[in-house]
């Protein structure tokens, strides 16, 4: 056997090479770790012991065109718990989950979960109240190891009245921290969640400060880090919206408290948005702090649907307010002059086999297009649609703004619908659709969906001479040093020649203050507007009511769309309404005759 | 005697890498106790005082022939069976496992000395049996020997040591001459029992081995021996981890797979590498470490205790530590070799293994090399029986030096 041929000193020399590499191996590992991994783990030591705590910014505030404040920040509690000064987690969460309706089970958990670092306050409750606060306060033998911190909520005065302009807030997650790469971000941060408080949440956010501490293992402070500075929260910037608080409270409570809807008014000068109603709505306020499972259940099973933004959300068929386009289209195209007339409406329209009737079944007679407009005259938009045919349709369409999101600053906006041929195609099969389809949508009925702003943008183009701007509500964003202007921008220009927007709003005018004219019981005295009423066809039940408008007549300051749903006829249901907000927004406005001129004024028209 | 002036460079060496570990010692508790959250202050004085009871002791050894040890090694076994006995019913219990007698001032483990007398009682076996033809029953006896106190360890339990005691059986009996198959005999096993828990590697092994011993040739009997206690040992030890204490699985598993428990045992393993790899070439300086400081750092006064090193003198102080240690293991290994006396030879070799494993272990474990077993680190970690013991071994292997023609 070879191993018997080993001298004692061969075998001190085997022993001695395996101590050798074992040693060598130790030292060269060692030579790694502390050399080409050391970055590697001094950044690990230093994550272990500095503890960086987030001193949350303050959100901006945001005032109405007036400076009213429209939202702010009320002060507000947390509660955490400090697991090493808690000896009994038991009893600790009974007491508390008798305060704070949490279950004391999951409140003991939650204490229990941090381990190893026991001096770590654990966030157990946000937006605690103050009378909560108190009980902890005047009992601190029976919440021993419970702190509580002041931390800003937001608060919105307004209620429900602005919420689904305005949107509301809520703790940023986890998984949104991950991916998110806007600096000055921590958990406990409230981010927009929806409207204006989503849209604007960089300007309003601000940037977090962060404290820095030095923290042993078990989560103690031992001080401020030295060679660190602290670094100081830099709240968030304010915002001046158009909106009109008091205007949007006036318009919102036009709406009685069935009725669903939407009414959306903006300036037609710059595309600012004035009001923004949708009814029904929620209260902003329940999204502060903890939602309560039961409130958003609530919201969630209403059939009435109030977290739905109908002014960018809700999709209609315009009904009759979409004729002043048709009417355009077929004028600019040289299909009719203002003079064209069609055979004379009995009524009815007869196409084939089947009989499209007017809305008026007592007929209209034969009427040229102005007529027709004020009279909603439903016979000639049918003879006159055919002509203009599906191309021209959706291609007016589209330059006066539908089809596609208007850009307003909010998030969520819907397209619309303009069909064309080959949205019929795709939907029904190569040509297998009746070609009678354009009938319906020569008086805005049929597949073609709008929401009301992008109703209130075309209407306000019409007004101001054709210019379609971006709706906006973003006045401007201040902070302690400067003031920055939101942008004013155009977005487009309505396809009509002058000649044809003199017809079109003459029509518009005649349908309010002509003799004829479906919204005559709208009017408001002393001044012209113009408008149009719609009606649209609801398959789920009554019609949906219509109204868009622009007033004044001559360099309208507010342009408007009302919809009511089920509301009927939109002369009825909604023209009413439109007219009752142009005339207090007038009124704010100083540009209503006083009583006396206005009786002068009859007067003198009569004379 | 001639020689005794030059020889005594080595003996002087010796001792003088022993103290300056000691001083090391005492550096590193004092930092590793004092921290800004707060520790045990005033455990570097105790160890202090163990240093010197250690020096006292160290001189005597050095002052006592080996010859007497050699003559009364079979009497210090028969006492260190009785004291490991009576631990199982007298002992204090603590940690887990129970291996101290409480003497008050002092925990007593019996195991920590009894790596020197089994070291011992071995050597003086070994140094007698002289016929080469005998070998077999000469693997016999020596497990024999080693096994009870080992078995007695591991019962406490207490992995670690009983490792030691096997280790240190391994390298004294390769160095006595014993053939490579017997060594199979020995080692294979402890393949079997890691292959055991996987069938294909287990089969794996058998093979081998069967190759091996057609390549060796070795005696029938020799052959059969070792495929039994094989196939028993493959056989028994998936039963045997099912006796295992809880902590010890979890130490093993960790060991295999360090994420498995991010804040248990795994989260010592994590905080000594960081706090190794955070001191880079020079350290934070001493008192500066912040793992040690903030108590990031567990057990830092004991089993962790190069991790400290690492962290405040940084790669210079950590491989200062390795170096030394080095050194006295190979002055060690060259009295072994040159010493004439077979026992005060045995005796050396067990010496510089029991160091050697100890160090290999404890340091691997801090770098994460090596799994959580307890084994301090000799000459630096705090506690009195470790470091009587490293002065002890030390003691024996200056005596051996400045005796080594005379034995």
């Amino acid at each position: 056997m070879t191993n018997l041929s080993l001298t004692s000193e061969n075998r001190a020399h085997i022993l001695g090479v395996i101590f050798g590499v074992l040693l060598l191996i130790l030292a060269v590992r060692l030579f790694v770790m502390q050399t080409l991994e050391h970055a590697k783990y001094a950044e690990k030591a230093e994550k272990n012991r500095i503890r960086i705590v987030p001193e949350i910014a303050f959100r901006g505030m945001i005032f109405d065109r007036n400076g009213e404040v429209i939202v702010e920040n009320r002060p507000s509690y947390s509660i955490s718990a400090i697991p090493k000064e808690i000896d009994d987690i038991e009893t600790v969460a009974r007491n508390l989950s008798e305060i704070l309706a949490i279950p004391d089970s999951l409140l003991a958990q939650r204490i229990r979960a941090e381990r190893f670092r026991r001096y770590k306050p654990i966030r157990i409750a946000r937006s605690v109240s103050f009378e909560t606060v108190c009980k902890i306060e005047e009992n601190p033998s029976k919440y021993p190891g419970i702190i509580f911190q002041l931390e800003p909520a937001r608060k919105y005065p307004a209620g429900g009245i602005l919420s689904h302009a305005v949107g509301y807030t809520g703790e940023i997650s986890e998984k949104e921290l991950a991916a998110d790469s806007i600096k000055g971000v921590s958990l406990g941060t409230d981010i927009g969640r929806e409207g204006i408080e989503k849209y604007w949440d960089k300007q309003l956010r601000g940037r977090n400060g962060a404290n820095y501490w030095e923290i042993t293992a078990e989560g103690k402070i031992l001080g401020s880090l030295e060679e660190m500075d602290d670094k100081p929260a830099i709240p968030g910037r304010d915002l001046i919206v158009a909106l009109d608080y008091e205007l949007q409270q006036y318009a919102a409570s036009l709406f009685a408290d069935t009725l669903t809807g939407a009414c959306v008014a903006l300036d037609p000068g710059t595309g600012e948005i004035l009001a923004f109603v949708s009814v029904p709505t929620y209260d902003a306020n329940l999204f502060t702090g903890v939602l309560m499972k039961d409130d958003w259940d609530q919201l969630l099973s209403d059939e009435r649907k109030p977290l739905l933004n109908r002014v960018i959300k809700g999709e209609y068929p315009p009904g009759s307010t979409y004729k002043l386009l048709i009417a355009g289209a077929a004028l600019e195209e040289g299909i009719i002059n203002r003079h064209t007339r069609y055979a004379a409406c009995r009524g009815g329209y007869k196409y084939g086999n089947r009989i499209f009737k007017c809305w008026d079944l007592g007929g209209h007679g034969s009427l040229g297009v102005v007529d027709a407009i004020i009279q909603s005259c439903d016979v000639y938009f049918y003879q006159m649609g055919q002509m203009v045919g599906y191309d021209k349709f959706a291609e007016y369409s589209r330059k006066c703004g539908f089809g596609s999101t208007t850009g307003i600053d909010i998030p969520g906006e819907m397209d619309g619908l303009v069909p064309d041929i080959q949205w019929y195609d795709r939907r029904y099969g190569k040509g297998k659709w009746p070609r009678s389809l354009i009938i319906n949508l020569s008086i805005g009925q049929g597949e073609i969906l709008a929401t009301p702003l992008q109703l209130a943008n075309f209407y306000a183009a019409l007004g101001n001479g054709g210019k379609l701007y971006r709706p906006h509500f973003l006045k401007a964003v201040i902070t302690d040093e400067d003031t920055t202007m939101g942008r004013v921008e155009i977005k487009g220009r309505l396809p009509f020649s002058k000649s044809t927007l003199a017809i079109l709003k003459e029509a518009a005018v005649g349908v309010v203050y002509g003799e004829h004219g479906t919204a005559r019981g709208s009017r408001i005295e002393g001044i012209k507007f113009g408008g149009k009423t719609g009606t649209a066809q609801n398959p789920h039940g009554k019609e949906h009511a219509l109204f868009c408008a622009y007033a004044p007549a001559e360099d309208p300051v507010i342009a408007i769309t009302v919809v009511v749903e089920q509301g009927g006829h939109g002369s009825e249901a909604a023209a009413p309404l439109a007219s009752k907000v142009i005339r207090r927004y007038l009124e704010k406005l100083n540009m209503l005759p006083e009583p006396d001129t206005v009786e002068t004024l009859f007067q003198a028209e009569a004379d | 005697m001639a020689l005794r002036g030059n020889i005594s460079g080595t003996a002087m060496a010796l001792f003088l890498c022993g103290l300056a570990l000691s001083v090391v010692s005492v550096v590193l508790i004092y930092s590793a106790t004092n921290t800004a959250a707060g520790g045990q202050e005033g455990l570097y004085l105790k160890q202090m005082i163990w240093i010197l009871i250690s020096l006292v002791i160290f001189f005597v050894i050095i002052v006592l022939p080996l010859r007497m040890h050699e003559a009364l090694s079979y009497v210090y076994y028969f006492l260190l069976i009785t004291l490991l006995i009576a631990l199982i019913f007298y002992g204090r219990q603590g940690g887990g496992s129970q291996r101290w007698f409480d003497l008050g001032f002092f925990h007593f483990q019996p195991s920590e000395l009894g790596k020197v007398v089994v070291l011992f009682a071995l050597a003086r076996y070994l140094s007698y049996s002289k016929r080469p033809s005998q070998q077999f029953r000469k693997l016999v006896f020596s497990a024999l020997l080693v096994f009870i106190p080992t078995a007695l360890v591991l019962q406490q339990p207490d992995l670690g040591t009983s490792l030691v005691y096997l280790t240190m059986m391994l390298a004294v009996l390769f160095f006595s001459g014993l053939p490579a198959v017997y060594l199979l005999l020995i080692i294979s096993p402890a393949f079997s029992m890691i292959t055991s828990f996987h069938p294909v590697s287990y089969v794996v092994l058998f093979v081998i081995l069967i190759i091996l011993l057609i390549v060796l040739r070795p005696r029938a009997v020799m052959s059969s021996a070792i495929i039994i206690i094989n196939l028993i040992f493959g056989v028994i030890t998936p039963f045997l981890w099912a006796r295992l204490a809880e902590y010890q699985r979890l130490r093993i598993k960790i060991f295999l797979n360090p994420g498995i428990e991010e804040l248990g045992a795994g989260y010592q393993i994590i905080q000594s590498k960081i706090a190794i790899g955070s001191g880079g070439l020079f350290g934070k300086g001493f008192l500066a470490g912040t793992q040690t400081n903030l108590n990031y750092l567990p057990v830092r006064h004991t089993d962790f205790v190069f991790s400290v090193m690492g962290e405040e003198f940084g790669f210079v102080g950590a491989v200062l530590i390795i170096i030394l240690l080095g050194a006295i293991i190979f002055m060690g290994l060259r009295t072994a070799m040159r010493v004439r006396n077979k026992f005060a030879s045995y005796v050396c070799i067990g010496a510089i293994t029991i160091l050697f494993f100890q160090t290999v272990v404890n340091i691997g474990m801090t770098l994460g090399l090596m799994p959580v077993t307890g084994l301090p680190l000799h000459f630096v970690s705090y506690g009195g029986s470790s470091m009587i013991l490293s002065w002890i071994l030390l003691g024996l292997l200056v005596n051996a030096e400045l005796n080594w023609q005379d034995y």
